[in-house]
């Protein structure tokens, strides 16, 4: 971006802040530079700020019954975390996951709260279970969540260990799941590979019912989240939402 | 006026030992602990004492060139925010944001 201005404008300017040691020319020849460098600056400034307020919570956080015992995985809209247990009555890992403070607006919040009132009402062992919910110091929402330990559909896929039985015997167990929270009319809407956890015994288990909603016979669905490549045709349309959409 | 507060945060931070850690089950920092918990780079925390260095200077003779790096340079603001701010004309500001900075560098640089 050229900015052009008069030697009589930059004299001017001089004048109007009262250097007269700085010569005119000295400031023509380093506009671009100026630009670049205060580019650079304020880029970097921006970075060192954003990292300096990277909100994490930190290991040994306590909420609830539960320590914070490390990160699981960070998301747009939230962050998940595995948690032990530490009242002594037994040994307990969870997963907690925290609303991303930068998003308390009331349409987040709602989300969250949709969140938690679907997974409590969804009770199928290929459904990640809601334990209990609540909010920190600061008003931040929590969910903690039966932690599944294993690795996503897309990993798994991905290796050589998965043969065609295996996919199939996959595929049926998800659209159980699915044809369950169908029944409690539940829509997943976000349904993926990475949103899908094969745990021990090779156990599935569907995540993040974060955006799903509930059917109602005059809604018309109109997607406010959901990850572009996985969503059918109808996503892209004002339409409503079916059952047939998670399929 | 908020981008004087900004400037006023970040220059602070700059000189302030990191002296408080987050505590233990605080997740949140709250506002007046901002200044001490901030942690700069050594080279950032140099070029931000600079240039404030010099906008003092700038600011006896002419407040108007002053504000309006406070807003674009030290809270970020828009041209068109930064006119509101100031009281000027966008191109006006867009003249002088750009004069100033040249100014700013070609001082910083010598």
């Amino acid at each position: 971006m050229e900015e052009y201005f008069s030697i009589e404008e930059w004299n001017q300017f001089l004048k109007d802040i009262g250097d007269s040691s700085t010569h005119v020319n000295v400031l023509i020849d380093n506009q671009e530079k100026a630009s670049i460098t205060f580019q650079r600056i304020q880029e970097e400034l921006q970075n060192e700020l954003t990292n300096n307020f990277d909100f994490s919570l930190p290991t040994g956080f306590v909420i609830g019954k539960f320590e914070i015992v490390e990160v699981i995985g960070k998301g747009g809209m939230s962050s998940v975390y595995l948690a032990k247990r530490i009242d002594g009555l037994f040994d307990q890992e969870v997963a907690i996951k925290l609303l991303a403070p930068e998003l308390l607006s009331q349409k987040h919040k709602s989300h969250f709260e949709t969140e938690r009132q679907i997974l409590a009402r969804l009770n199928h062992p290929n459904i990640s279970k809601i334990l209990d919910g609540g909010l920190i110091k600061g008003g931040i929402p929590y969910l903690i969540m039966e932690y599944v330990n294993g690795i996503t559909l897309e990993n798994y896929l991905d290796s050589n260990e998965c043969t065609l039985n295996d996919r199939i015997d996959i595929f049926k167990r998800i659209c159980e799941a699915v044809r369950h929270a169908h029944g409690q009319l539940i829509l997943h809407r976000d349904l993926k590979p990475s949103n899908v956890i094969l745990g021990e015994e090779r156990r599935v288990k569907l995540l993040d019912f974060g955006i799903g909603g509930f059917i109602d016979e005059s809604q018309i669905g109109y997607s406010e989240g959901g990850t572009i490549r996985y969503l059918p045709p109808e996503h892209f349309t004002l339409q409503e939402y079916s059952v047939r959409s998670d399929i | 006026m908020a981008s004087k507060a900004i400037r006023q945060i970040l220059i602070n931070a700059c000189d302030k030992k990191r002296t408080k850690k987050r505590g233990e089950n605080e997740p949140l920092i709250p506002i007046e602990d901002v200044e001490e918990t901030l942690v700069f780079t050594d080279q950032m925390a140099d070029s931000l004492k600079n240039i404030d260095q010099l906008l003092k200077a700038l600011e006896v003779k002419q407040p108007t060139y002053g504000k309006i790096i406070e807003c674009r340079f030290f809270a970020g603001l828009t041209i068109e925010e930064t006119a509101k701010v100031v009281g000027t004309s966008p191109s006006s500001v867009k003249r002088s944001w750009h004069m100033a900075r040249t100014w700013l560098y070609s001082k910083l640089s010598a």
